[in-house]
């Protein structure tokens, strides 16, 4: 069997503790907590020095991990869980350690097992920091 | 990337910056990557634990992000070009289990002015291809 298909089967997909992005019990991640803003889907965090890549500036993976994270809880609030095949992300201004980050994502279209999905980060200021593109490929619905 | 806000690149020690979420050796959150460079190529591997999970099994789409952005800055400042990434795009192409060893490499394909193109990917040990990365680079500061 597929992972995906035991996934599907086996799995709450609300009740995923050790994911880096969101689980509450990893300890290394990010314990991202979203919440629901009309169609949109939005979280709030402030990276710390263990999330730099040059000094005292937020690696461009933890962005990314961030946008992926949001992109999926975009298509998740809809009933959508999905996985990500595609993401392109542009990187607008550094975000910086200790200031805190605004997540924000919607789904574009729906089209059979495919959704395109569009998230961006800003700063305090309200400042583009990246945005992404993504496409996922359902796995369950609700 | 008009305004980089960060420290000047050249004065960083390498080898006693021990603090990158990807590379670094003393972060505890990081992933430790040790990159090495091999002719125009820079490879690393890495083998994902139950923390770098999105879905039960299967790593987190940041984590495979984290290892492609970090190979390719890498080209880059093998060649002397300290640089930050502007875009990156990136396929996924098969399922990454956690728990199995994932090989990743990175070249730089262009280099005009201030800005640097770079392609990487992710496999298993069997060359099967898991992700590929593509990224675009603004130089900050150069050797």
């Amino acid at each position: 069997m597929s992972i995906w298909k035991e996934i599907a089967e086996q799995q709450d997909p609300n009740d995923v503790p050790m994911c880096f992005a969101c689980g509450r019990d990893n300890e290394i991640g990010l314990k991202l907590e979203f919440h629901q803003d009309g169609e949109s889907v939005e979280a709030e965090f402030t990276p710390g020095e263990q999330h730099q890549g040059w000094p005292g500036v937020v690696h461009g993976g933890i962005i990314c991990t961030m946008l992926d994270e949001v992109i999926g809880y975009a298509a998740g609030f809809q009933g959508l869980y999905a996985v990500t095949a595609r993401m392109d992300v542009q990187y607008k201004k550094p975000a910086m350690v200790g200031k805190s980050l605004r997540l924000s994502a919607r789904v574009s279209s729906v089209s059979g097992r495919d959704v395109k999905s569009e998230g961006e980060i800003r700063d305090e200021d309200g400042t583009l920091v990246a945005a992404a593109q993504a496409e996922l490929r359902i796995i369950k619905t609700k | 990337m008009k305004e980089w806000q960060g420290p000047p690149l050249r004065d960083i020690d390498l080898n006693s910056y021990t603090m990158c979420f990807a590379c670094g050796r003393d972060n505890p959150f990081g992933l430790k990557l040790e990159v090495k460079r091999d002719g125009d190529t820079v490879r690393t591997e890495f083998t994902p634990e139950e923390h770098h999970q999105g879905w039960p099994g299967v790593v987190h789409g940041g984590i495979l992000n984290t290892i492609l952005d970090e190979v390719m800055a890498w080209a880059a400042i093998h060649q002397g070009l300290f640089c930050v990434t502007v875009r990156m795009e990136v396929r996924i192409k098969n399922t990454p289990l956690v728990g199995q060893r994932y090989l990743a490499s990175a070249r730089v394909t262009t280099h005009r002015k201030r800005l640097v193109e770079a392609e990487s990917e992710i496999t298993l040990e069997d060359g099967t291809t898991i992700a590929e990365g593509k990224a675009t680079m603004y130089i900050v500061e150069q050797d």
